[in-house]
């Protein structure tokens, strides 16, 4: 809410300089995404039309990365104003990492990204403060310690379990950060890593077998990471565990909604979208550099409990987060 | 005439006291009846609250007796409703399922029974110590349990004891006004027509019909004065008939030792000046500025602003200080004047002067014209407290110096004492500056007052000499008036100001205590000095050693303040108060005392009134540093560091002061009073 109220406020003492704005062709935006469009994509589009007149360009990989470079060529070709990325893939692929050759990417465009889960840790860039390359963005990554105190609320931790894709960077992000808390929060962790096909994706039986395995590690918490990969097998990992008794902790919001995940403490995407729409505007409208623009997460996030799956494993949340918690029938 | 007097007096303050009490009695009950459904509507609206949250949790399939972190929550709701002693949730037979309780709760096994057969509805009613208010549990359309809150019933009490501490308040203070209002009117219907019709017979018995009584509009003893005028004047009349009688048969009348006017316009009218004429509008006067003692530190605290390069505190003291700086500086000056144009002129254009500085102060906007505006205040403060002092000291025979003086302290307190607790009460329900302005509006009703009773060409007694500079430096170089003046005379008063009309208002602001609370404190110093003065005067003069109750005074005021440093809150300041008014009774009256024992040297070069004059201006510049350094000490040590500061500083000034008069008393054994 601070942030939103920031955004605000920056709204409104930018709007003298808006008064040319509408004169001003409309702003080409070119949308790279990856599993189509989310809420974050519509907080995006939202904060910008409000603000000027733009064009947006939506190019979606369907969640195959095969698809990813000609998307990239294509963006070279457009020469759009500004380019908006989701996820660590899309990101990685629009700009690479901070110690790979420039001349590969799209060096020219500014980038604004979203629903990157750790623009450090994935090597985007090597500080939040500037990507010291024509690139800013936002995170929607809720920090693991307070993930897990949220998550403690609904019964305390002791085995945590954790599926992940190892080939990708927000997986292996997710299980050191749980590994990291392990001691704090006086649980053990067992991580198993699903395997992959040959396009780096794991298939339905390769999740179900991994799942199969984590819970015979005797665990009473699962972990669900914040990786497309996984979040698009979710209903193969939530299932089995919740007929397990044993609840599931996303670290997004889909897997509670959708697939019946117990609960997660998250960032709206739609927040964090509007947030990247308030990037983009710095650097069209207020003529900003975007190496000048710090990247950074939300202020505030939200615990969303599923009490359908709280009814089944009869772990219901404290009384406090009947006032606060969003809470799904 | 004295005791039927003071008998009157005394049956009509106990009607008063005993209406007043029976009319507070019959409101409190109301009050009383009020209060309860009060406290239950408060907590059946917490109750709500937590109800909103509970029905939610069941509403969403939580079974009742699986709802997690319940105790946690209502933990929660009782820190921020900290009157709440305990929450309770039972099932309908009456099993406690989740509680959140103080530590300290009394008689918790009846409370857990009565709880346990809980067949009542939505109600409340006393459990033990609590005031129990029950409220039912329903899912889905049906009873599951019971909300139980408690709050400590005494809360009531206590509630109901401060208002009883204000209607207590408000009784002492209208018996004090009540006896200074009969005193008056006794004198203006009783004691001074009875004088004059004294001294009008004891003229005409000596055969002078000269004189007239005044025209009586009070309806009492004074009815008799037309009369006897009708009489002394057919009596004049006939001598003038006779006179013109024998002139036109060529004789002269004989007068016989008679004397009768010898013009017929001529008129002598008597008039004998009371004390208690100037005692009444110097109460009200008094009365009027100390409205504002209670709170004036904290009003002044407004005014600061971080642009004055001020600290908050010294923002907060200066005004206290300067007015009583311009109040000291005021006063030789102002009896002069009194001096010259005489009692009536001096009272009335001070008080009109206090009237406009109040007024201004209620309207002052910055710190600097609330400065200007409280100086104001005190040149006519100043003015009146001269006059009304001078005015006393003349009307006394001088055999009864010591008791008219008494006297002018004793409405000098009661005005304080009186204006302190009801100021606390008016700005409690008025505001501040709306109770300025009673102020401005007593004080003009003293100047009228005055302009009506006292004599137009009241004299101002005998004139006084101008204070020189020369015997400011003979007297400050004078080591006994020196040690009395700066080891016990000027820490009196700094303890006084700094402590008593600066920190104490502040302090008790602080630690939450109402205005009222504040201004029924300050009274216990204006208490202790009326109850103890004349007792302590009486002994000190029948014992002598005046030094030793000079002493004691001392010690006593040091180990006030210390009470408060040992007991930090407002009961520690009660007593420190307290202490500090038996103190000041104890030690201050004999100062002035004791520099006519110790310093007759002086007193016969210079003069009574010069000494005194200088001694009391000199006493006076204490209550200018009171607040300067009470400020100081709590802006770097906090209030109770300020506390233990002025109780140090007291502590040390009277051990030197001893231990000077010990060297002394050595050195002249034979200037050792009795």
């Amino acid at each position: 809410m601070k942030m939103m109220k920031t955004l605000l406020l920056a709204t409104c003492l930018l709007s003298p300089l808006l008064a040319n704005a509408a004169d001003h062709p409309p702003y080409k935006v070119l949308m790279l995404l990856y599993r189509g469009s989310t809420d974050a994509e519509r907080g995006f589009m939202d904060y910008l039309k409000a603000r000027m007149p733009v064009q947006f360009i939506v190019r979606d990989a369907a969640e195959d990365k095969e698809k990813i470079p000609a998307l990239i060529a294509e963006a070279r070709q457009l020469k759009p104003d500004l380019i908006y990325t989701f996820g660590t893939s899309m990101t990685l692929a629009a700009v690479g990492k901070y110690d790979a050759d420039p001349a590969r990417y799209l060096g020219k465009v500014p980038v604004v990204f979203n629903i990157v889960a750790d623009p450090v840790g994935s090597k985007l860039t090597r500080t939040l403060q500037t990507s010291s390359r024509n690139f800013t963005g936002v995170s929607h990554l809720v920090p693991m310690a307070d993930q897990l105190k949220a998550a403690n609320q609904l019964g305390k931790i002791n085995r945590l379990g954790v599926v992940y894709n190892p080939q990708e960077p927000n997986s292996q992000l997710a299980v050191r950060d749980l590994q990291d808390n392990a001691a704090r929060f006086g649980y053990t962790l067992v991580p198993v890593p699903v395997e992959v096909d040959a396009t780096g994706k794991p298939t339905t039986e390769a999740v179900t077998t991994a799942v199969q395995q984590v819970l015979l590690g005797k665990i009473d918490t699962l972990y669900l990471p914040s990786d497309s990969s996984l979040i698009q097998q979710a209903d193969a990992i939530v299932a089995p565990a919740t007929a397990a008794g044993v609840p599931v902790i996303s670290a997004t919001e889909a897997p509670i909604r959708k697939n019946g995940a117990l609960m997660g403490l998250v960032g709206n995407y739609y927040n964090a979208g509007a947030f990247a729409g308030y990037k983009a505007e710095q650097i069209l409208l207020k003529r900003k550099t975007p190496a000048a623009i710090p990247m950074e997460t939300l202020q505030r996030f939200s615990l969303v409990v599923n009490m359908q799956t709280a009814r089944t494993l009869k772990r219901y949340p404290p009384l406090e987060e009947f006032r606060i918690a969003e809470l799904l029938r | 005439m004295k005791s039927l007097q003071l008998k009157l007096i005394a049956l009509s303050v106990a009607l008063l006291v005993a209406a007043a009490a029976v009319v507070s009695l019959f409101a409190l009950r109301d009050f009383e009846a009020g209060l309860t459904p009060q406290m239950a509507a408060g907590d059946r609206e917490i109750g709500a609250s937590v109800l909103r949250v509970l029905d939610k949790a069941l509403d969403y399939g939580v079974p009742f007796a699986e709802l997690q972190g319940v105790d946690d929550f209502l933990d929660d709701v009782r820190t921020d409703n900290p009157k709440v002693s305990y929450l309770i949730i039972t099932n309908t037979w009456g099993q406690a399922l989740y509680n959140s309780r103080a530590k300290t709760l009394s008689n918790q096994g009846e409370l857990e029974d009565r709880l346990a057969h809980w067949t009542q509805g939505l109600t409340s009613e006393q459990v033990g110590a609590y005031l129990n208010t029950a409220i039912p549990i329903r899912a889905h359309g049906e009873q599951i349990g019971w909300l139980h809150l408690g709050q400590k019933a005494d809360v009531a009490q206590q509630q109901l004891n401060d208002v009883m501490l204000d209607l207590g308040t408000v009784l002492v203070v209208a018996g004090l006004v009540a006896l200074e209002l009969l005193r008056l009117l006794l004198t203006l219907t009783v004691g001074t027509p009875v004088t004059l019709l004294h001294d009008f017979l004891a003229k005409v018995r000596e055969g002078d019909f000269t004189w007239q009584l005044p025209r009586d509009y009070l309806g009492g003893v004074g009815k008799l004065n037309r009369h006897l005028n009708h009489v002394v004047k057919i009596i004049n009349h006939r001598y003038h008939q006779l006179r013109s009688t024998a002139r036109n048969q060529g004789k002269i009348a004989p007068t016989y030792g008679l004397r009768f006017l010898t013009n017929k316009d001529d008129k002598h009218i008597l008039f004998v000046s009371a004390l208690d004429y100037i005692r009444w509008p110097f109460f009200l006067l008094v009365f009027s500025d100390s409205l504002s003692l209670s709170f004036f530190p904290v009003f002044a605290g407004q005014f600061y602003d971080p642009a004055l390069g001020l600290s908050r505190q010294l923002a907060s003291s200066l005004p206290i200080s300067v007015f009583m700086l311009v109040w000291a500086l005021a006063m030789p000056w102002a009896g002069q004047w009194c001096d010259r144009v005489g009692y009536r002129r001096a009272f009335g254009v001070g008080a009109a002067i206090t009237t406009v500085g109040l007024l201004l102060t209620a309207a002052s906007q910055t710190f600097f014209d609330l400065l200007l505006w409280r100086s104001i205040t005190a040149i006519g403060y100043g003015t009146v407290f001269v006059t009304a002092q001078s005015y006393i000291a003349n009307n006394t025979p001088a055999d009864q110096r010591t008791r008219g003086m008494a006297l002018f302290l004793s409405t000098f307190f009661a005005g304080s004492l009186a204006g302190a607790a009801i100021g606390g009460i008016l700005v409690d329900r008025l505001g501040d500056r709306p109770t300025f302005m009673l102020s401005a509006l007593l004080s003009a009703a003293a100047a009228i007052f005055v302009a009506r009773v006292i004599r137009r060409k009241s004299g101002g007694g005998a004139p006084r000499k101008a204070l020189k500079l020369a015997d400011f430096g003979t007297l400050l170089r004078h080591k006994q008036f020196a040690a009395i003046t700066f080891l016990t005379a000027i820490p009196s008063k700094i303890a006084l100001t700094g402590f008593l009309y600066y920190s104490v208002p502040l302090y008790l602001k602080s630690v939450g205590a109402s205005q009222s609370g504040t201004g029924r404190m300050m009274m216990a110093y204006g208490l202790a000095i009326i109850i103890l003065s004349p007792q302590i005067a009486r002994l000190a003069d029948a014992l002598g050693h005046r030094r030793w109750f000079v002493i004691a005074g001392g010690y006593a005021a040091a180990l006030g303040m210390f009470a408060t440093y040992l007991n930090d809150s407002p009961l520690g300041v009660l007593i420190s108060i307290t202490c500090l008014g038996m103190a000041h009774a104890v030690g201050v009256s004999p100062q002035l005392a004791l520099v006519g024992d110790y310093c007759k040297d002086a007193v016969q070069e210079m003069g009574q009134a010069t000494t005194t004059g200088i001694f009391r201006l000199m006493e006076r510049l204490g209550n200018v540093l009171g607040p300067l350094i009470a400020g100081a000490l709590i802006a770097s040590y906090g209030f109770k560091g300020a506390f233990y500061g002025v109780g140090i500083l007291t502590l040390i000034t009277t051990t030197l002061f001893m231990l000077l008069f010990f060297r002394f008393d050595a050195q002249k054994p034979g200037a050792v009073p009795a």
